[in-house]
C-alpha cells in the first residue's frame, strides 16, 4: 500500500511542529515551492529539498539511466543561474550549461492532469540531458517535446514499446531516437517562424556548367 | 394394570433438552449508561464501566458514538453524526463492537463518508466484509522491502524523487502550490495499469478528502471521472462542514479500505488530502475531551494517532514496507 499524505505548510516553513515530525515518519518528501509556482515552474517541485529514501531501489533501469546525473546538473544550473543574475560575463562552458539547464527546467514542466508514461519521461529527460535540443529556443521546448513525442508515437512506436516492456534504455534505442530527433528537428518550426533545420544553402553553379539547351521547332509540313 | 416404568434414557433426554435450552445471554445483565453532558459533538456518559476504548456506543435516538476517554466515573464519547438530539439523562447502550467500516471492490467508483455510507446518490453499496479502523500494524516480518516503482506520471518526481510501491511519500508545500494536483495526477496515471487487467500491475486508488470545501471535492471527482480514473478509485470525503470527529476518522477509513485490498495481495495507492486538517480536527476533539494540550495545543499523541492511519499498514519507520 503506497501512501501520498499531504501536509500544508505556512509560508514555506518546513521546520514547524507538524511538518518536521511528519517528514521524519515518512520515506521522503516532495516539497512544493510557491516561488517556483509563481515563476511558472509547474509542478513547483523544489528538487533541492525533496528526497526519496527508498524509491531509488524501485526505479526502472531506463529511468535510472537517464536521471542519474539530473539532480546534480540541476543543482549546478541553479547555482550558476544565481551567479549570472549579477550580469557578469560568463565563459562559453558556463553559458552552455545555463542554456541546457534552462531547457531542462522547461522539460520538467508539465500540465495538470497530463501524466507522462515511463517511456516518454525517459525520452524527454534523455533529449534534454544529451543536449540534442540545445538548438531549440527555450520558449519552444515544451511544444517541441510534445510534437516529437507524438511523432515517435506515429513513426517509432517500437522504440517506446521496447523501453516500456523491458524497462531498459539500450544503445540501439538511443541510436534510433537520435536519428529520429535529428530528422524531426529539421522540420520543426520555431515560434519565430524559422525552421530549425537549415539545409545547406545550394551553391550557385559555375558558369561553365550551365549549359543552354536550344529548342528548334521544326516548321513546315511534310 | 400397566407397570409404571421409568426409562433412564427418557430422563436423560429430558435433562439434556433442558440444559440445551439454557441461554446464558438471556439473563446477562446489560450495562446501560446515562448521558451526563452533551455539546460540541462530545458527550460524557456515566455508568458503562466495561466499555472498551474505541467501542461504538448507541444513544437513545440511534446516533452512534465512539468511546474515547475511559475515566473512573464516566467516559468521553465522540458523537458520530448529529449531536443535537442527545440530551442529558438519555440512555446509552454498548454495542460490543469496535468502530469498523464495510470494505470491498464495490467501493470502487464511489464517494463515501467516513463511516462508509455512500454520499454520491448512486444507491447502496453492497458488501459482505467489514474491517476495523484501528488494527495492529503489520509486523516487521510481514513486510517486504520497496522494490517496484509506482509511476506518478510526473517527470520530476519519477526521475528525481521516485516513489516505490509501499512507500509513504509526503507531499508538502504552501497552499495553492499544486499539492492536490500531484495526488490526482498520480491516480490518473494508474489508468494504463488498470486497463491491463493484470492484478500484479493494477493499483486501486483511494482519495481521502479531509476538511475541504464540498465544491473542491466535487471538482476532484469530476476530474477523475473525466480522466476515466473513477473506475478504480474510491473517494472518502469529510468536507469542512463535517464535525471534527468525522474529519479525524476519514484517514482511518481510507486506510481500512486500502488494507483490505492490501491483505488480498493487491496494490493500493492512498492520497490523504490533507493531514494538517486531520491533526487540527484531532486537536479540537482532544481539547473538547479535556485531554491535556501540548505544543501548539496539539495533544501529546498527535503523531501516534495521526500517522497511525497510514503507518498502520504501509511501512514501518525503518523504511521497510510491504510492496503490496
Amino acid at each position: 500500500m503506497t501512501a501520498l499524505p499531504i501536509i500544508e505548510t505556512k509560508a514555506g516553513d518546513v521546520s514547524a511542529y507538524i511538518p518536521t515530525n511528519v517528514i521524519s515518519i515518512t520515506d521522503g518528501q516532495v516539497f512544493l515551492n510557491s516561488d517556483l509556482f509563481n515563476q511558472g515552474q509547474r509542478p513547483a517541485i523544489d528538487v533541492g529539498v525533496s528526497v526519496s529514501r527508498v524509491g531509488g531501489a524501485a526505479q526502472t533501469k531506463a529511468t535510472k539511466k537517464v536521471s542519474g546525473t539530473l539532480r546534480l546538473s540541476l543543482a549546478q544550473y541553479r547555482e550558476l543561474e544565481a551567479f549570472s543574475a549579477f550580469g557578469s560575463d560568463l565563459d562559453a562552458v558556463s553559458k552552455q550549461q545555463l542554456e541546457r539547464g534552462a531547457r531542462m527546467m522547461e522539460l520538467l514542466k508539465q500540465g495538470q492532469y497530463s501524466p507522462f508514461s515511463m517511456e516518454k519521461t525517459v525520452v524527454s529527460i534523455w533529449m534534454g540531458n544529451t543536449g540534442l535540443i540545445d538548438e531549440v529556443p527555450v520558449e519552444d521546448v515544451r511544444r517541441f517535446e510534445e510534437d516529437f513525442l507524438s511523432y515517435l508515437d506515429r513513426e517509432h512506436k517500437a522504440v517506446l514499446d521496447t523501453i516500456r516492456d523491458t524497462g531498459k534504455f539500450e544503445d540501439d534505442s538511443q541510436k534510433t531516437l537520435q536519428a529520429a530527433i535529428e530528422k524531426f528537428k529539421v522540420g520543426f518550426q520555431t515560434s519565430a517562424g524559422t525552421l530549425l533545420g537549415t539545409e545547406a544553402e545550394a551553391e550557385a553553379l559555375a558558369e561553365e556548367k550551365v549549359g543552354q539547351e536550344t529548342i528548334k521547332v521544326a516548321k513546315g509540313g511534310k | 394394570m400397566a407397570e409404571l416404568t421409568i426409562r433412564p434414557d427418557e430422563i436423560r433426554d429430558a435433562l439434556q433438552r433442558f440444559v440445551q435450552s439454557y441461554e446464558p445471554d438471556a439473563t446477562r445483565a446489560e450495562e446501560v449508561g446515562t448521558v451526563t453532558y452533551s455539546g460540541d459533538g462530545i458527550a460524557r456518559v456515566g455508568g458503562l464501566p466495561s466499555a472498551m476504548a474505541n467501542e461504538l456506543l448507541q444513544f437513545e435516538d440511534g446516533t452512534l458514538g465512539m468511546a474515547q476517554n475511559l475515566e473512573i466515573g464516566e467516559i468521553g464519547v465522540v458523537v458520530l453524526g448529529d449531536f443535537t438530539g442527545i440530551e442529558e439523562g438519555q440512555k446509552v447502550r454498548r454495542t460490543g463492537k469496535l468502530l469498523s467500516v464495510p470494505v470491498g471492490d464495490n467501493f470502487l467508483g464511489r464517494v463515501v463518508d467516513p463511516l462508509g455510507n455512500p454520499i454520491d446518490g448512486k444507491g447502496e453499496i453492497e458488501t459482505t466484509e467489514t474491517r476495523e479502523l484501528e488494527l495492529q500494524a503489520a509486523t516487521v516480518m510481514e513486510r517486504q522491502p520497496v522494490g517496484e516503482p509506482l509511476q506518478t506520471g510526473i517527470k520530476s518526481i519519477d526521475t528525481m524523487t521516485p516513489v516505490g510501491r509501499g512507500q509513504r511519500q509526503l507531499v508538502i508545500g504552501d497552499r495553492q502550490t499544486g499539492k492536490t494536483a500531484i495526488g490526482i495526477d498520480a491516480i490518473i496515471n494508474q489508468k494504463a495499469n488498470w486497463e491491463t487487467g493484470d492484478p500484479t500491475k493494477q493499483v486501486r486508488c483511494i482519495y481521502v478528502a479531509v476538511g475541504q470545501k464540498g465544491s473542491t471535492i466535487a471538482s476532484v471527482r469530476g476530474a477523475l471521472e473525466e480522466a476515466g480514473a473513477m473506475a478504480y478509485t474510491t473517494i472518502v470525503a469529510s468536507p469542512a462542514s463535517d464535525p471534527a470527529g468525522f474529519k479525524y476518522l476519514s484517514p482511518y477509513t481510507g486506510s481500512a479500505l486500502g488494507q483490505h485490498w492490501m491483505y488480498e495481495g493487491k496494490h493500493v495507492l492512498v492520497v490523504f488530502d490533507d493531514l494538517t486538517k486531520q491533526a487540527e480536527a484531532y486537536r479540537a476533539v482532544s481539547l473538547l475531551l479535556r485531554r491535556p494540550p501540548g505544543r501548539e495545543a496539539y495533544p501529546g499523541d498527535v503523531f501516534t494517532s495521526t500517522p497511525v492511519s497510514w503507518s498502520a499498514a504501509p511501512s514501518s519507520p525503518t523504511s521497510w514496507a510491504r510492496a503490496r
